[in-house]
């Protein structure tokens, strides 16, 4: 075949002549499919809320359920003379005892130390100041009521002795009151190390620590939650 | 034909995904890409499927649409594109014709000077060349391809396109000048193209 410039122009103008007149031909075109339309945005917007609700519901009922598992630990191991209030059952405060006892034996210990034989009225001075002191940040008649609840000194004083002596022993339980002392018999040093470092704060007041001594009269059970109250202060 | 202003709207109404402008869109250029799918297909079924996923396309990638083209360039590329992803698809389905199978033409209009014809009879002149033929016609005529494009879009040589494209064009010639000299012979009869689609 040959090719001239002749032949190139023709075809040159001929492809010109067919794109003019092909480019804006239109043929009755079909309606419009109802899937070509994309999915609105609201409707994808709608799916994607409830999808996240749903794995937000999984993920709250996975977390619910470790969370019941975990409050179910905890109710062994917390002494419940911080968390329980004054009227609870006497069992209250065995435990609470039982836990605190190595404490308050320590700190008591250091105390004497410390100052060497104390008179026996010292620690109720103590024990007031350490109490005002550490009541000083909180409402006025709140610390008013907990230092007018501090048990005799005398009683403390000698209930840590008793404890030092045997701090097995005690009293209510030998009555034979079931609590959660036996089953938190395993761990008495974690609960004591967990006692320790909360009350850290206040083992400069070593007459906190001799108040649970007053538990094995059992008929001050009241006497013990402002002497509490300063340790789950802290908290 | 829309106004440059309305097509901005319902170019960005399309990009917020509002109902009313994609149906309006559809409604504006459908006819156009219809014709484009036609021509780069067999069957009008075929086209209606290609013109059906053009437009899924569309509205797909419409944010990706720069200002600075022409909106209508932009869209028959994406049928073209589409018809020729469905012409590869069904190619094995497909028995190859060769441009010398196609209805003979006189060669004595070989030397022709001049053309006079109708947009009617070129389609129909364009309808009967084979699928591949007409595909590389169109890409580089109307769509304004470059040979390179259609090799790489078709999978064949530079070279199969340029060739293909020549023997397009000289056979529309062709059948356009045959066309031609029929009605100057017989100005009175209806012409008929004997254009029947495969």
């Amino acid at each position: 075949m040959k090719i001239n410039s002749q032949d190139s122009q023709f075809d040159a103008a001929f492809d010109a002549q067919c794109r003019e007149m092909l480019s804006k031909q239109t043929v009755d075109a079909p309606p419009m499919a109802d899937s070509t339309l994309p999915t609105p945005r609201k409707e994808r917007k709608l799916a994607w809320m409830a999808g996240a609700v749903v794995l937000m519901g999984f993920g709250f009922g996975l977390w619910n359920r470790g969370e019941g598992n975990a409050v179910s630990d905890t109710e062994v191991t917390v002494p419940a003379s911080i968390v329980e209030p004054v009227s609870e059952s006497p069992a209250v405060a065995v435990e609470a005892t039982v836990v605190e006892a190595p404490v308050a034996t320590s700190s008591q210990e250091e105390l004497q130390e410390v100052k060497g034989a104390a008179p026996e009225n010292e620690p109720k001075t103590d024990m007031a100041e350490g109490l005002n002191s550490g009541l000083t940040d909180r409402s006025g008649a709140q610390a008013s009521e907990s230092v007018g609840l501090v048990p005799a000194p005398s009683e403390a004083s000698l209930s840590a002795t008793d404890l030092q002596a045997e701090p097995a022993s005690n009293p209510l339980e030998s009555q034979g009151v079931e609590t959660s002392t036996s089953s938190a018999s395993p761990t008495p040093m974690e609960e004591a190390d967990a006692m320790d470092n909360s009350v850290e704060p206040a083992a400069e007041h070593p007459t906190e620590h001799t108040e649970p001594s007053s538990a094995p009269d059992g008929d001050e059970p009241v006497l013990r939650l402002p002497l509490t109250l300063p340790s789950g202060g802290g908290r | 034909m829309a106004s440059s202003e309305e097509v901005k709207q319902l170019i960005e109404g399309c990009k917020a995904q509002r109902s009313f402008a994609q149906q309006e869109l559809y409604a504006r250029f459908s006819g156009q890409l219809f014709a484009t799918a036609i021509r780069h297909t067999n069957a009008r079924e075929d086209a209606e499927d290609v013109l059906q996923e053009s437009f899924v396309k569309i509205f797909k990638h419409i944010k990706s649409y720069r200002q600075d083209f022409s909106f209508e360039g932009w869209m028959r590329r994406i049928v073209v594109n589409t018809a020729i992803t469905h012409y590869r698809k069904n190619l094995k389905h497909r028995h190859h014709q060769d441009i010398s199978e196609v209805q003979a033409t006189p060669r004595d209009l070989e030397n022709h000077t001049d053309l006079e014809f109708t947009a009617d009879e070129l389609e129909h002149a364009i309808a009967q060349l084979p699928l591949g033929y007409r595909t590389v016609f169109c890409m580089y005529v109307i769509e304004g391809y470059r040979h390179q494009e259609i090799a790489d879009q078709l999978g064949v040589d530079v070279n199969t396109s340029k060739s293909q494209l020549s023997r397009a064009r000289k056979y529309l010639q062709r059948v356009l000048a045959t066309l031609s000299a029929r009605a100057q012979s017989n100005p009175s009869e209806p012409q008929d193209h004997g254009a029947s689609r495969s």
